[in-house]
């Protein structure tokens, strides 16, 4: 199946910008069962300086830096991506959570992914959330699974309650939020047990298949979690729509929390306020 | 010789020497009965030699600290700067041994290197499980930021500073490692200069080995990382609040390196400038004083003000050098102490040399400590700044003790158990005589294209109680020299200095600085203002016949900020005295402040105290009129004598031009505005126009002019246009354009720049004003049309001069 994704940013500035510097994670990244065809981003007014890299996680990165004075910017990535379809990860057996959590701090890939990150302290409150999902001798893909349909039911799904800064332990106590708030509540679920948990950022197809319903979090960037199942690898869950991706979700770029792959932030010199518009669109060919 | 050996023991070879008690179970420093033999140096020395003279060398050595400046800030209490608490009596090492040390510090330089190099790179320590990876996935100063930037060289470390304590048996220990901005080493140089002045017979007679040699190479440095003939060094400090900014301004100043910012400096095409007046000046060699994370708000703390956005960048394209670079910190955990010597043998093939303190990490060697021997060690944040947070296990409550166990279980990574070493003790002057003090060592090492080079000394910091809990500053306690002496010492004679080459431009003035000097004038003259207006009102509340007077002061209070309550007008005038609230006199003294404090190393330290005891008793509340009356004339005093200061004391280059610049627009703004008050169709003239007068200073000479009474035209005419009246309108505009025209940019393309032509059209339409048959109506649309335009001046030169990047733009 393949996706084509548009995704647009529009800053626009109260007062003249005379220099700014953006770092965007906007590229698709090689991900299992994805492949990248084709993929460009425009940026109006023209960067001074345009330098792509590959960051820490081995995401794609372009730095950029305009300093033609200018009060509004534009920032369009496009793409397009091959999904192979795969088995729900969740019908695979798995080994015992216990027997993960009792392994992996030792191994280098994995410790990383284990530990507290700007986004995901490690608190109780999010351990004693997670642990009646993860009774003994239960198996971690069983747990995962438990604790996904946990979070999709008791959390509702509302864009006005929260924002980038609001910090888990309100997200716990009101019980709502988004796509990142529910990525992060999980990561800290599942970090607090010693189960190593990775953040992934991406789109999800905007148009559902007929018959199907359209998930929540398309018109914008999304966001959910890469568990690790020792013997299957890394396996992708998305609490907010309670499922295991298979070929509606495109992969943008991993990391241990949104602070390691927010699609697009910048420092500028002047400009005032600022608004910001995002808009999304995934077209999706069935026959690619 | 036994015979002479039995003259020195009969009597004491230094005489404060029988007053020496160590009492303590650490290491004698001095040693006792016979000292040892640094000490014995100080055999006969002039100012080191009895308690008098001890005494006297304290109070001279007080004295040089105040003339140099020298002083640490202490957090938590605003901007308290204490003065450098500073014992004269040197710390006194041997040589010999000295040697031995300075081959362990260097191999711990190398070390930290080669780690470094290996956990930004390939990993090899964690692949081959030589360290567990929580050491740098749980450790918040690994930069996953550094692991795309390979410094050039692989040089991770320029400078590199290293905390030691001296054990029971005498044993130097390494206690902490400072890799990612080496602070102390500017004290460590104004230390040096206090003590060879305050006992330079005593420093000819034992002639301690010189560190300015290595100041020097560090002043090269910058040549020796870039191929650049004349590179640019600044360093990078997080500005005044910062604890140590004493020496960030002494250092640049020492070795001629630029003070900067973060916001004096801005990258563009991924290369580091110092943004200027003149424009952009490339830095080639940034020494950094913000901690990793703060470097750099784009890819690191996005909140951080103290860095420079798209610095990590400029680095990773080996644009600039920064000392150290970002990431260096990750070395500074206590938690990698465990590994160094297996470390060392397998990055370097050799056996540590320089022993660290004992040190446990993990949970479960910390819970055997916590519940074995909690009284032998110190609990320590595994990761963060190495001189904070550490507990007491022994003090914590059972409770509080199972609490940390419960903490450890869930965050097994976060502390170490550091073994406690009673520290080796100084003698020490305080009031109560000679005390034995605890002491660390802070030594420094800098790498140049030669290698690596100890500070022969380094930095000694005294506690203040006799114990071993971590010695701060912050805390109290106080600082030493250390005088390497004996066979084999580095050479006491510095090099010829270097010739004098004179300077007069101190100018690449930083946008920043400018605005503040700016700001400071237009401050000043607010705040005076405000104070002539509320001393004028004052005269009107308590005199019964004047209250008919009262009415327009009272207007042109209420603009200035607050309305006075007519029922309580006395107490409502002292509230306006000390309101924060926009325009009154205390916000503008409050404001006044901040952009003074920004500035405190480029004003005169009388006026800083000046400015700074200003104002202090505005909270105490006053009792009657004739109380308020003299307060307000004792801050007028000061008011004058602050101008004066500004007006005499200052170099007339661009930074004054804009103190005048912004003082002469307030003027001219503040006049422009009370006098359209005063003056208003409505209010009562002949009340309106005295006021004018007295607010204007201007009493006297209209008195000599035009003995015959009060006229609105003659009054005008003295206030507004009289250009030989040094508090008229049209004298404020014409000092404006003088300064104006002699700054950069004063012309473009050939013609007189926006703000200078607009100021020219309101001059002149001053000029041509027939004051003669002013109205009340026509005064108050003259002073209208000068506000307006003086503000429009005010907003071309913030554009032009003081936003970022304005410089360059021109």
């Amino acid at each position: 199946m393949i996706h084509s994704i548009r995704h647009r940013t529009i800053y626009s500035y109260g007062s003249t910008v005379l220099l700014s510097h953006h770092l965007a994670h906007l590229t698709p990244r090689l991900a299992p069962g994805q492949q990248v065809l084709q993929s460009r981003i425009d940026i109006t007014p023209r960067p001074r300086r345009l330098v792509p890299g590959t960051d820490h996680f081995g995401n794609h990165t372009l730095y950029f830096q305009i300093d033609e004075p200018h009060t509004r910017l534009v920032v369009e990535a496009q793409a397009r991506v091959r999904l192979e379809p795969e088995d729900g990860g969740g019908l695979f057996p798995s080994p015992d959570w216990w027997l993960v959590a009792e392994t992996a701090a030792a191994e280098p890939d994995l410790a990383e992914m284990l530990m507290p990150s700007p986004h995901v302290p490690l608190e109780r409150v999010a351990r004693d959330y997670a642990r009646p999902s993860f009774t003994p001798g239960k198996p971690l893909l069983d747990g995962v699974r438990d604790l996904s349909r946990r979070i999709h039911t008791d959390f509702t799904f509302d864009p006005t309650a929260t924002s980038i800064a609001t910090p888990l332990d309100q997200v716990m106590k009101h019980r709502r939020g988004v796509c990142q708030d529910f990525a992060h509540l999980m990561l800290a679920c599942l970090r607090s047990l010693g189960l190593p948990a990775r953040y992934v950022s991406g789109y999800l197809e905007t148009l559902p298949p007929p018959g199907k319903p359209k998930l929540q979090g398309a018109d914008a960037s999304h966001a959910w979690v890469g568990v690790y199942s020792p013997g299957l690898g890394w396996l992708d869950v998305d609490p907010t729509n309670d499922l295991f991706p298979a070929e509606r979700h495109v992969t943008l770029a991993w990391g241990r929390d949104f602070s390691d792959v927010s699609p697009l932030k910048g420092v500028i010199h002047g400009g005032g306020s600022q608004t910001v518009e995002v808009g999304v669109d995934v077209a999706t060919n069935n026959d690619g | 010789m036994p015979f002479r050996l039995a003259q020195t023991a009969a009597a004491p070879v230094v005489p404060w020497q029988p007053l020496w008690r160590p009492g303590t179970t650490g290491w004698d420093e001095v040693g006792s009965p016979e000292p040892r033999a640094p000490w014995r140096q100080l055999d006969g020395a002039q100012e080191l030699g009895d308690l008098a003279s001890l005494e006297h060398c304290h109070d001279e050595a007080r004295r040089l600290i105040r003339d140099l400046g020298v002083s640490y800030t202490v957090y938590g209490k605003g901007e308290d700067q204490r003065p450098w608490a500073f014992d004269p009596l040197p710390l006194m090492l041997d040589a010999e041994e000295w040697a031995d040390l300075e081959a362990g510090l260097v191999q711990r330089a190398r070390l930290m290197e080669a780690i470094l190099g290996d956990l930004y790179g390939d990993q090899r320590l964690l692949r081959e499980r030589v360290v567990p990876p929580g050491l740098l996935f749980a450790n918040p100063w690994f930069q996953r930021t550094a692991t795309g930037i390979h410094p050039p060289g692989g040089r991770w470390l320029h400078l590199y500073a290293v905390d030691l304590v001296r054990g029971p048996d005498g044993q130097w220990l390494a206690l902490a490692d400072r890799t990612q901005a080496p602070s102390g080493m500017g004290y460590a140089l104004a230390n040096r200069f206090v003590s060879v002045r305050a006992a330079p017979q005593t420093v000819a007679q034992v002639r301690p080995a010189a560190i300015l040699g290595w100041f020097e190479r560090l002043g090269r440095l910058a040549a020796d990382l870039t191929q650049v003939d004349e590179p640019t060094v600044a360093v990078l400090s997080p500005g005044p609040y910062n604890e140590t900014y004493f020496e960030h301004a002494f250092l640049a100043r020492q070795l001629g390196f630029v003070l900067a910012r973060g916001q004096d400096l801005l990258v563009r095409d991924e290369t580091l400038f110092l943004d200027t007046l003149g424009g952009l000046r490339r830095i080639h060699v940034l020494l950094r004083r913000v901690d990793d994370d703060f470097c750099d708000p784009l890819e690191l703390r996005g909140d951080s003000q103290l860095g420079v956005a798209g610095l990590a960048q400029a680095a990773r394209a080996g644009r600039v050098v920064l000392a150290n670079p970002i990431g260096s910190g990750v070395v500074e955990a206590l938690a990698l102490h465990p590994y160094l010597p297996r470390l060392a043998r397998m990055l370097l093939g050799e056996d540590l040399s320089l022993p660290t303190v004992d040190t446990v990490w993990g949970p479960d060697a910390l819970c055997a400590r916590l519940t074995d021997a909690p009284e032998s060690v110190l609990f320590k944040p595994a990761f963060a700044n190495p001189g904070i947070g550490a507990m007491l296990p022994e003090r914590l409550s059972d409770e509080a003790r199972e609490r940390l166990a419960e903490e450890l279980r869930l965050k097994p990574h976060s502390l170490v158990a550091q073994s406690r070493v009673p520290h080796s003790v100084v003698p020490v002057l305080t009031p109560s005589g000679i005390e034995a003090r605890p002491i660390q060592l802070r030594c420094f090492l800098l790498r140049d294209g030669e290698g690596w080079w100890t500070m022969p000394g380094g930095l000694v910091r005294f506690g203040v109680r006799g114990d071993d809990l971590p010695i701060s500053m912050q805390a109290g306690g106080g600082a030493k020299d250390a005088w390497l002496v004996g066979s084999g010492a580095p050479p006491a004679v510095a090099r010829p200095p270097a010739p004098v080459v004179i300077r007069r431009s101190t100018e690449d003035l930083p946008s920043r600085v400018a605005d503040n000097l700016f700001w400071t004038g237009r401050y000043v003259e607010r705040a005076d203002n405000a104070l002539r207006i509320a001393r004028a009102a004052l005269a009107r509340l308590s005199e019964a016949d004047r209250q008919r007077e009262r009415a327009p002061l009272l207007t042109a209070l209420a603009r200035s900020g607050m309305p006075l309550s007519s029922a309580t007008p006395l107490a409502s005038l002292a509230q306006v005295m000390t309101t924060r609230h926009p325009g009154t006199f205390g916000a503008s003294l409050s404001a006044l402040g901040r952009v003074t404090f920004d500035l405190s190393d480029r004003l005169s330290p009388d006026l800083g105290r000046l400015l700074s005891t200003l104002g202090q008793d505005a909270d105490e509340p006053v009792r009657g009129t004739a109380a308020l009356g003299d307060r307000i004339d004792r801050w007028l005093e000061s008011m004058a004598a602050i101008q004066g200061l500004m007006g005499e004391n200052l170099v007339r280059g661009i930074g004054w031009r804009f103190l005048e610049v912004g003082r002469r627009l307030e003027r001219a703004m503040v006049a422009s505005d009370s006098v359209a008050t005063l003056v208003a169709p409505g209010q009562p003239l002949d009340a309106g126009l005295t006021a004018t007068l007295e607010v204007c200073d201007s009493q006297l000479t209209y008195r000599w002019r035009y003995p015959a009474g009060l006229t609105l035209p003659a009054v005008i005419d003295l206030v507004v246009l009289d250009d030989s009246n040094p508090r008229s309108i049209l004298y404020q505009l014409e000092a404006i354009e003088r300064q104006l025209a002699a700054l950069p940019g004063a012309e473009r393309d050939g013609r007189p720049s926006p703000a200078r032509r607009l100021l020219a059209s309101r001059t002149a339409a001053l000029m041509a004003l027939a004051v003669e048959t002013s109205t009340q109506q026509t005064a108050v649309e003259t002073l209208s049309a000068v506000w307006r335009d003086l503000s429009q001046i005010s907003d071309r030169l913030t554009e032009r001069y003081f936003r970022p990047g304005a410089g360059a733009a021109a």
